[in-house]
């Protein structure tokens, strides 16, 4: 019977004594975990700084992505307004962040640098539509509250 | 023949082939930029660098012709680094704009660069700009920047077309491409300088920004447009044809150039007047209700009169497998023996004279009976003009209007309106003939291979052509019709008659009451039958008109329904072209709203009837024929007169008429650029007369009650005192003229003018 | 059209450079340098009697005609001045010299006093440098010329006709490819 007690005692001094230790969780989302700057979550489009749109609407990241989870429609510069820093630009820009793996090949193949990957994590959403991301949602980079 | 090896491997080749032509025929690569096999060799580009023994310096195989006994080499470290020297010239002020340019994804000068160059660029210095998105033409955007200056643009259109309106202009670095005197360039084969451009430098405008290579569909298609059946590339992109390429042909000689009637219209499957939805009765139905209902009003009207009330006509522009289906439906579903090709010309070709464009590029002897290959066929103009550099040919043009022209020189001989079969008739009699028609006879008859391009609008003019043929004996006579339908031969193959004799019949009984139901397969008499009073009775009389097809004949009100059907670049089948060679064309785009194929639609249709129609397997190629119609045997002819024709009263205009693809081509919103609105011809000397303006205006053409006014244009080739109508014209339907009669010409009434005037 | 239209002395040119040249290309050369020397610039009229009598295209003419700089389609003054802006030439003064005849012409490179008096013009090299900054007036060589001293290029004497269409006449119609002698 002491012997018992002698284990439960032991067991209770490695909880006791794990209670000094840090904790490897965190109280979300009170509290949020760093990630790394490479970190890949979803996607934005950059501007430059005069506003124009850094996107031309090239399609290679169409081409590139292995989930196909990317579509994009092209067209020239609407009148005299310039979207984008050239004559063409997207004029419809869509990732659909449930086929998205995160690989960040489209990243890799854009040739202006306009296609990014925000360590943004927080993808849950109330329906499957909310998951297509359109152009506005991507040229309005979520920022983590 | 010459031996010479290339790389290694041995290959003899016919003397004055170019290297790089005899190293495409060992598979081996060279790349070009300013060579293309139908301009000849020019070395501009300086990329098809090759190394030959013996020669001390790298030599451009495009222009170098073999020799015997010549070793080649088209690799190695001494071609490579003169690839790469000319790259990196190339590029030197090349903007590097791949991801904003069209041609990315498909561009030589990016392969090349990706095979054959170093990657690196020494040249730092700042890039000479240039103009960009420089309209060229209706349709052709020039970005100068991109230019790498190999003048195959400017060498089609001055040497292969024959119309110079692109020319280098300046020197070195400051050489750019651009129009004559600033003004767009206006050729009807101008788009094909965008095929021919390597790198993104000629854009076509309705496709700037639409698309990438690898978000499209991109299919071998035939073009839809006119008979003669271009082969092309058709890009579907997000289920719309968004572009029309030429497609070469190497075993049949052909370089895949296109005209821009043909290259421009495929959005007419997209075009707003597109019937997209059926209706029946005049008001829209479902698909499946509009197919029940006229199923079951045909079951009641066989059950009533038996299939022999019902008479189908076909436009003949779906495909030979459509075709076929509606024959079977026709004879098995409906049972009735009444069905015919609707034809907008009253000749009926002998099949066996039938010739080909292989006959036409071998040809020393062209005769234009009646047609103008530039407005009606334009891509045979310039297979005559490609038969005419390769070796001499005569060219005859025999019509009630000059039928030759400055690309196409040649001899005309003008008949009086509707004659021309008669003067034919003459030429073959060979009795009294003057100086030139003499010629002409001789001409006809001596020619070592004679092909005639016939529009085929005089019935009379069939036998005499057998009679040329006869004439002739041994030596070869071929004819190729020009007129439409698309794919009238098409339905040959279908076993539907193309007889006009077989369509008047049909229309002659609606008009005096011996049918109940009429079926129009993307037929519209009322515009395109010869005799559009006979069209118009018929209509009248008929009970019922079921339309079936894509764009729905006015008067809508008059068809008691319409049924959409899916169109050329829509459906994956065949067709035939002008020489009756069966082309496949495949399906790059989806049927919009509730089309669908004919075959569908009338196994349907035979279901809601009662008869479900089994459609048995169908293979348009026949095993004898090879990928071409079958045609009965020649039959020796006889010597056939002229034929009679009445005096035509003096004093009134003459009405001619003739296709013209600028005017027949289906409804599309690209080509409206290029709509011409002035498509009546008359002479210069009679439009002073008139007091008509220049380049023309508003006319007036009146016969008895009837007046159509429409826009007219000078033109020199029209005999004086004659009006040149195009068949087809909404605005003055050529088939209600009687064209015996002749016409009044008045100016149009100068308010309507110029609310109308272009 | 008929050739009529056009000068009795263009049509005699024409015949007479056709007959020096046995293909057309290469006789449009003289007859352009013939034409301008006449008139001093390449009138629109003279590039459609170019193609017309000579039987070539007018694309053909204006893409000979844009690649040589001495063959002007703008009305030029009397007396032109090329100012070289080769290496040798800039190094020793010649955007200086360029500079002070703009300002004292009131005009721009490329243009024409409104009098019509002197065209202004800067050349690619005339491989002259012994003779930096070197100067062309009416194509006959000057240099060294100070960046001061413009006033003698607008004064020195210029010959009638151009030294150029001298030089065509002299050696008939093959020497009109070079330029004229130096001083």
């Amino acid at each position: 019977m002491l012997s018992g007690f002698k284990a439960i005692a032991n067991g209770l001094k490695t909880t006791l004594l794990m209670l000094k230790e840090p904790r490897d969780t965190i109280q979300y989302p009170e509290k949020r975990r760093e990630y790394s700057p490479r970190f890949r979550g979803k996607h934005m489009l950059a501007q430059d700084e005069d506003g124009h749109e850094l996107c031309v609407g090239c399609g290679l990241c169409e081409a590139v992505c292995p989930a196909h989870a990317i579509r994009v429609v092209a067209a020239g510069a609407p009148g005299s307004r310039p979207v984008s820093w050239t004559e063409r630009y997207a004029v419809d820009y869509e990732v659909d962040l449930i086929r998205c793996i995160f690989c960040g090949m489209c990243e890799e193949a854009c040739p202006t640098n306009a296609v990014r990957l925000t360590p943004f994590n927080e993808l849950a959403a109330y329906s499957r539509l909310d998951m297509v991301a359109d152009k506005e949602e991507l040229l309005a980079p979520p920022v983590r509250n | 023949m010459i031996q010479l090896s290339i790389d290694g491997r041995e290959i003899s080749v016919p003397e004055g082939t170019m290297v790089v032509d005899a190293a495409a025929k060992l598979g081996i690569e060279i790349p070009v930029y300013c060579y293309h096999q139908a301009l000849g060799p020019l070395g501009a580009c300086r990329i098809c660098l090759v190394e030959i023994e013996k020669m001390p310096k790298l030599q451009t195989a495009c222009t170098t012709a073999v020799r015997e006994g010549m070793v080649v080499h088209t690799g190695g470290p001494a071609v490579e680094k003169g690839r790469q020297g000319i790259l990196e010239f190339l590029l030197i002020n090349h903007p590097l704009d791949c991801p904003v340019c069209d041609k990315g994804g498909e561009c030589f000068l990016q392969d090349y660069s990706f095979w054959y160059g170093s990657g690196k660029n020494r040249f730092e210095e700042s890039k000479i700009q240039r103009q960009k998105d420089y309209p060229v033409s209706d349709y052709i955007l020039l970005d100068q920047e991109r230019c790498v200056l190999c003048q195959r643009c400017i060498r089609f259109l001055g040497e292969y077309v024959g119309e110079e309106q692109l020319m280098l202009e300046g020197r070195g670095v400051h050489t750019v491409v651009s129009t004559v005197e600033g003004q767009p360039a206006h050729s009807p084969y101008a788009g094909n300088v965008i095929d021919l451009c390597p790198v993104g430098a000629l854009l076509s405008e309705p496709y700037h920004f639409k698309a990438r290579p690898w978000n499209i569909e991109r299919e071998e298609t035939v073009c839809s447009v006119c008979p003669v059946g271009c082969a092309s590339l058709v890009t579907g992109r997000d289920g719309h044809p968004v572009r029309l390429e030429g497609r070469p042909q190497p075993d049949l000689d052909d370089y895949g150039f296109l005209c821009d009637h043909g290259r421009f219209t495929y959005d007419f499957v997209n075009h707003p007047a597109r019937l997209e939805q059926a209706f029946l009765d005049g008001k829209p139905a479902s698909a499946s209700a509009a197919v029940a209902a006229v199923g079951e009003r045909l079951a009641r009207v066989v059950e009533k009169s038996g299939g022999g009330a019902v008479a189908v006509l076909t436009g003949a522009v779906h495909t030979v497998e459509e075709e076929w289906a509606l024959a079977q439906f026709a004879r098995e579903s409906i049972g009735t023996s009444r069905l015919a090709v609707l034809k907008p010309v009253a000749g009926d070709l002998p099949l066996p004279l039938l010739g080909t464009y292989a006959d036409l590029a071998a040809a020393t002897g062209v005769l234009l009976l009646g047609a103008d290959p530039y407005e009606a066929v334009p891509v045979m103009h310039l297979k005559l003009r490609a038969a005419r550099r390769a070796h001499p040919v005569a060219v005859w043009g025999l019509g009630d209007r000059v039928l030759t022209r400055s690309t196409l020189p040649g001899e005309d001989f003008v008949a009086e309106p509707g004659q021309v079969a008669a003067r034919l008739g003459v030429v073959l009699g060979g009795e009294a003939l003057d100086g030139r028609w003499a010629e002409l006879r001789r001409g006809l008859l001596e020619t070592e291979r004679l092909v005639v391009l016939w529009d085929g609008a005089d019935p009379a003019a069939a036998a005499l052509l057998a009679a040329l043929a006869g004439q002739r004996g041994e030596r070869p006579t071929a004819v190729l019709p020009t007129h439409g339908p698309r794919n009238w031969l098409g339905a040959v193959r279908a076993g539907i008659s193309a007889e006009h004799a077989a369509a008047a019949r049909i229309l002659e009984d609606a008009a005096e009451g011996r049918l109940e139901a009429l079926i129009l397969l993307a037929a519209d008499p009322l515009r395109d039958f010869p005799d559009g009073d006979l069209a118009a009775r018929a209509l009248e009389r008929v009970p019922a008109v079921y339309f079936a097809g894509w764009f729905a004949p006015e008067p809508r009100h008059a068809l008691s329904a319409m049924l959409p059907t899916a169109a050329w670049a829509e459906v994956t089948g065949t067709y035939a072209n002008m020489e009756g060679r069966l082309q496949v064309a495949h399906g790059a785009a989806a049927a919009p709203g509730q089309a669908r194929p004919v075959r569908s639609l009338v196994t349907a249709l035979a279901r809601a009837m009662g008869h479900p129609l089994r459609l048995p397997d169908f293979d348009p190629f026949q095993d004898q024929d090879g990928d071409r119609i079958a045609r009965p045997a020649k039959q020796p002819a006889e010597s056939a007169g002229a034929p009679a024709r009445p005096a035509l009263p003096p004093g009134e205009w003459r009405v001619l008429t003739g296709d013209m693809v600028a005017v027949s081509h289906p409804p599309s919103e690209i080509a409206e650029r290029t709509r011409e609105p002035l498509p009546l011809r008359l002479h210069p000397h009679d439009a002073d007369e008139l007091g008509l303006g220049a380049p023309g205006g508003l006319i007036e053409v009146a016969q008895g009650e009837r007046r159509f006014v429409a826009g007219a244009r000078r033109d020199a080739r029209i005999p004086a005192g004659r009006v040149f109508i195009p068949r087809g014209l909404a605005d003055v339907p050529a088939n209600r003229l009687d064209h015996g009669a002749g016409v009044k010409i008045a100016l149009a009434d100068p308010v309507r003018e110029e609310v109308a005037a272009p | 059209m008929s050739n009529q239209q056009w000068p009795a002395e263009w049509r005699a040119w024409a015949e007479e450079v056709q007959a020096t040249f046995p293909n057309a290309t290469s006789s449009l050369m003289p007859f352009l340098h013939r034409v301008r020397s006449q008139q001093g610039w390449l009138t629109p009229e003279a590039l459609d009697a170019a193609a017309e009598l000579l039987g070539m295209t007018r694309q053909h003419v204006d893409s000979v005609v844009s690649f040589y700089t001495l063959f002007r389609t703008e009305p030029t003054g009397a007396r032109t001045i090329h100012v070289c802006r080769g290496l040798s030439c800039m190094m020793a003064g010649a955007d200086t010299l360029m500079e002070n005849l703009e300002h004292h012409l009131g005009i721009a490179e490329g243009q024409t006093t409104s009098d019509g008096a002197v065209t202004l013009l800067e050349a690619e090299c005339l491989a002259a440098c012994d003779l930096a900054p070197a100067c062309q007036v009416n194509l006959v060589y000057r240099g060294p010329v100070a960046p001061d001293a413009f006033r003698e290029l607008l004064e020195m004497p210029v010959e009638e006709p151009p030294a150029l269409a001298r030089r065509a006449e002299q050696s008939g119609a093959q020497g009109a490819k070079g330029v004229a002698d130096r001083e």
